[in-house]
């Protein structure tokens, strides 16, 4: 029987791996994916939460992070266009006019 | 529902529809839509002082207004104007959804300011980061822009995640995002048995909040981002949501936390002190401006971060204080820099200025030396005022730290004053007269030596709203 | 609101150089003799102080205060006393000198100098005369800016670097100065409940011995960091060189002093105990000081550097006179920083008229000056001699004093400074003649003599100098409540109020009546 906890820490894996996955990956698509995986796996935490409290907050708190994540993604790709017609690329390492 | 205490937001959002609809019907009339746009603040900012001294908690306890509240709303308000003026001169031809941006960024950081419940907080941050980045993506051609549009976007988005995540973990601990209820249950349960969660919590939230205030080490987008958006948008940047990122800590750390101080001054204080000397330090070689006001603008999130150490009602008056001022320093400079150009922002650039336009070069000086920290400035009395709330409650170290911090940013900040006058230029230029950025620049100076002369007016109206 | 005289004398020069924005910066000549007018209108209202300041009365008169920021308890606190007065009238007599020195020196940017003259003088007037912490200051630290663009826009070759040395020195000093006063300030809020920034009040406050251990070293760095006390002094030399001559002037006339005025008026006042337990140490700085100074002063090439070195030597003897502790010392010790603003400054004005003519400060690029310009050797014979300590000349009262100071504090210490006087003699009169004696070189053939306008400069510095050589009276029955005042406050935490009835006698009387062999009236 899966507990909460279990869920938590498919969470928390989930979220470093696409934390990691935003410092280290190079295709802005990639990055974007990445995000992605950070918002929907703090969602995990929320559907245990709403399994085991049974509160019904958790799941709409779930519906607006889903809105927030495709809003992400929306203005992500945007950009992600826009850099292809400027640039020709979506790699990050080759952005290098600003050095950071 | 208590419907009328959002008023002012309501006001922008139907503003921000016009705006849409006029650039629909009309494209591309700059001055015209601006106008309207700051109609509909003036308007917003009516009703919110006449409601100045009305608190009340709506929306089913998602929003809590109160008078100091409202006084962030003024510093928003500020920072909308003279960025909606600095627009006029700066941007040729962009379309009018840029305004609609700047009113929807608006609308995000004032219910940043207001909100007191953690879930409502994040989502008036994501209003406002994805506002700013319109803004800052505005010149979407630029290359420079294009890429510090993604860099902006990609932290934004990583910090948020934080945030969000402990939101989730406090909510997790707490069954409730909403501050006050946590407060109270700190307040009445302590940390027996869930202190290891709320330092995770903590770590998580603060890792997101540094973010948004360009704290050590999560300032890596601060420098490209400035050196790449376009300087009105820069300055509006490093005022508004800068304050609002302060409002959350306020919010989050200062209020929700409040019960036991302990488990986070001590990250607080480090961040604090890390981030002014890194700041000041990086700044030091530097030859770009707008990269060295970027710098500048982590030391002084590194200085405002020593009022929130010190845990006091000063400490909340400091940061009001601090922030009303530092907004009026940054228009100043970047009216300056965008009069000379964005791509002329090295330091070379502004060898000889002294000679070719006395006055721009006599008041970037002054803006430079409010920066500082010299007395009769502003710059001054808003530092002393967040140093004097850290030795209120002997945190002395710190406060010898600010001022020292303030002795090697002279350096750098100085260091313009030396390009300006004591340099020669090596092909002169006249500045052509931009006649909105010159008002900015005026008003600016204005209030700059009114904050840093007489700032006893605007101390009791600060410390009336606590 | 009515304005008083003090507020007036203080803000006066910012008001006149309001106008200043709407001169023409073509026309040098009118710029600098609406400055000049400026200043001794200035200097005038500044002698008004002087008539109708009560002489022999303790405490502080003109005093006033008007409401600044109240919430904190801050206000804007002037008074003088003495020691103050004489400093204020130091600083409008060099300004205005500065300014009629400047005409021919000043070469580009006129318009941007005559306003940083200006507005440093309401700046130094104002450190003197604030009675609030905060106030204080905010002057303090708004000096820094004028005195940074006066080096950096017309100083010399490395001006860039010994005004970014100058400012970074003193803001470090000052956020040591500026934390004392806050840890100060919310002491007092805790044992009256008050917050005030008021120093007659914060007078009151009896410090615990090991907190006010701390802000007084707090204090005393920021302030030893202005004389400069001998570890930190090497921003003074570069600045001294790189600065203009009207800069040179003020900086060793007036901003100098402002380090000792805060020992005498902050410092000690507020930490007495303090002040005893670490007068040892700066004894011992001030002694080194004499004695390295003198030493670099041997060593220079540079005429500049040697004068600047030779101040260092110079504080050294203030500093080792304030803490004395005894009424000799202390009253010793404000005289010789008129005096040192005096002789140095116009040897400051020397080097530059010599530079004007030659464009090098090279010591051995000179010799036989007696020969070319007469009047001016002779100008600047009496202003060495006044700087080494002639008899007769106002060197000699202030070194004399605080040897005599010395002598009572300690004797050991006395034995130093003499070795120092000794040195000074030494350098300067070498300096002298290699630069005035010998054969004339060839370089130096055309020189012209001093104009009329240099000589309105020296004139009235060598009037001071005689005048206060001769008759030292009335200055020094000027600063005597300020210095008795000073050790009252310091001895009393001592138990030896014995000591000051004995001390507080009529010291200038007993001076006069050694040097002039008469008695003074």
């Amino acid at each position: 029987m899966l507990g909460f906890g279990d869920y938590l820490l498919v969470s928390v894996i989930l979220f470093f791996v696409g934390a990691i996955g935003v410092i280290f990956r190079r295709n802005l698509i990639y990055i974007l994916m990445s995000l992605e995986i950070m918002l929907n796996s703090i969602n995990i935490t929320l559907i245990g939460l709403a399994r085991y409290s049974r509160d019904t907050n958790p799941q709409v708190l779930i519906l607006f992070i889903l809105v927030v994540a495709a809003v992400e993604v929306a203005v992500g790709l945007g950009i992600a266009i826009n850099l292809m017609r400027v640039k020709g690329t979506v790699d990050v390492d080759l952005f290098k006019s600003l050095k950071g | 529902m208590n419907a009328h205490i959002l008023l002012p937001e309501i006001i922008l959002s139907i503003t921000a529809a016009l705006v849409l609809i006029i650039e629909f019907l009309t494209p591309r009339r700059l001055q015209f839509i601006g106008t309207v746009t700051i109609l509909g603040i003036l308007l917003a900012l009516f009703y919110d002082l006449s409601m100045f001294r009305n608190a009340g908690i709506g929306f089913y306890g998602m929003v809590k207004v109160g008078p100091f509240d409202r006084m962030f709303d003024l510093i928003f308000f500020i920072g909308a104007i003279l960025l909606i003026l600095l627009s006029f001169d700066y941007f040729v031809e962009i379309s009018g959804e840029f305004y609609f941006f700047l009113i929807t960024s608006l609308i995000g950081m004032m219910l940043l300011a207001k909100s007191s419940d953690l879930f409502m907080l994040f989502l008036s941050l994501e209003t406002l980061s994805f506002s700013l980045l319109g803004l800052i993506g505005i010149l979407k051609r630029k290359e420079f822009v294009a890429e510090a549009t993604l860099k902006y976007f990609v932290l934004a988005a990583f910090s948020s995640a934080f945030f969000l995540f402990g939101i989730i973990l406090t909510y997790v601990i707490f069954q409730t995002t909403n501050i006050s209820e946590i407060s109270n249950k700190l307040f009445a349960a302590g940390l027996t048995g869930i202190k290891p969660g709320i330092i995770v919590t903590l770590v998580l939230l603060t890792v997101g909040l540094a973010f948004k205030i360009a704290a050590i080490p999560f300032h890596m987008w601060t420098p490209d981002v400035y050196e790449g958006a376009p300087a009105p948008v820069v300055a509006f940047l490093s005022a508004g949501p800068k304050a609002a990122g302060f409002a959350i800590i306020l919010k989050t750390l200062l209020s929700g936390y409040q019960a036991h101080p302990e488990i986070w001054k001590g990250i607080v204080t480090y961040l604090a002190v890390f981030t002014m000397f890194w700041g000041n330090l990086a700044a030091l070689k530097t030859r770009n401006l707008k990269r060295m006001l970027a710098y500048s603008t982590i030391a002084h999130a590194g200085y405002v971060l020593v009022a929130i150490v010190s845990v006091n009602q000063e400490a909340y008056a400091a940061i009001v204080f601090y922030m009303l001022s530092y907004t009026f320093m940054v228009f100043g400079a970047f009216a300056i820099i965008s009069m000379i150009g964005d791509s002329h922002s090295n330091l070379e650039d502004y060898a000889g200025l002294s000679r070719t336009s006395p006055l721009l070069a006599f008041m970037m000086a002054i803006f430079m030396i409010s920066m500082t920290g010299i007395p009769t400035t502003s710059g001054f009395i808003s530092k002393f005022y967040v140093f004097m709330s850290a030795a209120k409650t002997n945190h002395i170290w710190l406060v010898i730290f600010g001022f020292i911090n303030g002795a090697i940013s002279a350096y750098y900040y100085l260091r313009v004053v030396v390009y300006m006058y004591m340099m020669d230029a090596r092909e002169e230029h006249a500045v052509p007269y931009f006649p909105f950025l010159r008002s900015v620049m005026w008003i600016a100076v204005i209030f700059i030596f009114y904050l840093g002369l007489f700032p006893q007016k605007v101390f009791e109206i600060i410390v009336s709203t606590l | 609101m009515k304005l008083d005289l003090l507020s007036l004398v203080i803000i006066f020069p910012i008001i006149g150089a309001i106008p200043v924005f709407f001169m023409s910066p073509k026309n040098k000549k009118v710029l600098f003799d609406y400055t000049l007018l400026m200043t001794l209108v200035e200097f005038l209202l500044s002698l008004f102080l002087l008539k109708g300041f009560k002489f022999g009365l303790y405490g502080f008169q003109y005093e006033h205060v008007y409401k600044w920021i109240p919430s904190i308890g801050a206000s804007f606190h002037v008074g003088i006393d003495g020691m103050s007065l004489i400093l204020i009238l130091l600083t409008t007599f060099l300004t205005a000198l500065g300014i009629l020195s400047s005409y021919n020196y000043i070469t580009h940017k006129a318009k941007e100098y005559v306003i940083v003259m200006l507005l440093m003088e309401t700046g130094m007037i104002g450190v003197f005369a604030s009675l609030d912490l905060l106030l204080f200051y905010l002057f303090w630290e708004l000096m820094l800016i004028p005195m940074y663009f006066l080096i950096g826009i017309w100083g010399h070759e490395r001006r860039v670097y010994a005004a970014f040395k100058f400012v970074i020195y003193t803001m470090a000093g000052s956020a040591l100065l500026i934390t004392g006063i806050l840890v100060l300030y919310f002491y007092n809020h805790s044992v009256t409940g008050v917050y005030t920034f008021d120093l007659l009040k914060l007078y009151r406050l009896n410090v615990p011995y090991d907190l006010a251990k701390k802000l007084f070293l707090a204090f005393a760095i920021a302030f030893a960091i202005k004389v400069p006390i001998f570890p930190f002094h090497t921003w003074l030399p570069d600045a001294h060189v790189e600065a203009p001559t009207a800069g040179s002037v003020l900086l060793a006339g007036v901003l100098l002093k402002m380090g000792i005025y805060g020992f005498l008026r902050f410092a000690f006042p507020l930490f007495p105990k303090a002040a005893i337990h670490y007068a040892p140490l700066f004894m011992a700085l001030g002694i080194v000081g004499i004695i390295y100074g003198a030493f670099m002063s041997w060593v220079q090439k540079d005429l500049k550097k040697l004068v600047a070195y030779s101040s260092v030597a110079h504080l050294g003897f203030i500093v080792l006179g304030i803490f004395t502790f005894n009424m000799y010392g202390t009253q010793g010790a404000v005289i010789q920083m008129v005096n040192h603003g005096l002789s140095t400054g116009a040897l400051f004005f020397i080097v530059g008229m010599l530079y004007e003519r030659r464009h090098t400060r090279l010591i051995e690029e000179f010799g036989g000056l007696a020969k070319v310009m007469p009047v001016f050797s002779v100008i600047f014979g009496i202003v060495m001699l006044s700087s080494i300590g002639l008899p007769g000349l106002n060197g000699f009262i202030g070194e004399f004093l605080v040897m005599l100071g010395a002598f009572k504090a300690s004797k050991f210490a006395a034995y130093f400074a003499v070795v120092g006087i000794i040195f000074a003699a030494v350098y300067m009169l070498t300096m002298f003649q290699r630069v005035v004696f010998l054969k004339v070189k060839e370089k130096n053939l055309g020189l012209p003599d001093i104009s009329l306008r240099e000589f309105f400069v020296l004139a009235p510095i060598l009037l001071f100098i005689f005048w206060i050589g001769i008759y030292p009276k009335p200055y020094l029955k000027m600063t005597e409540p300020t210095s008795s005042a000073v050790i009252m406050q310091i001895k009393s935490t001592q138990n030896a109020e014995k000591e000051i009835k004995m001390l507080t006698g009529p010291v200038g009387e007993e001076i006069s009546l050694k040097i002039t062999g008469r008695k003074a009236r």
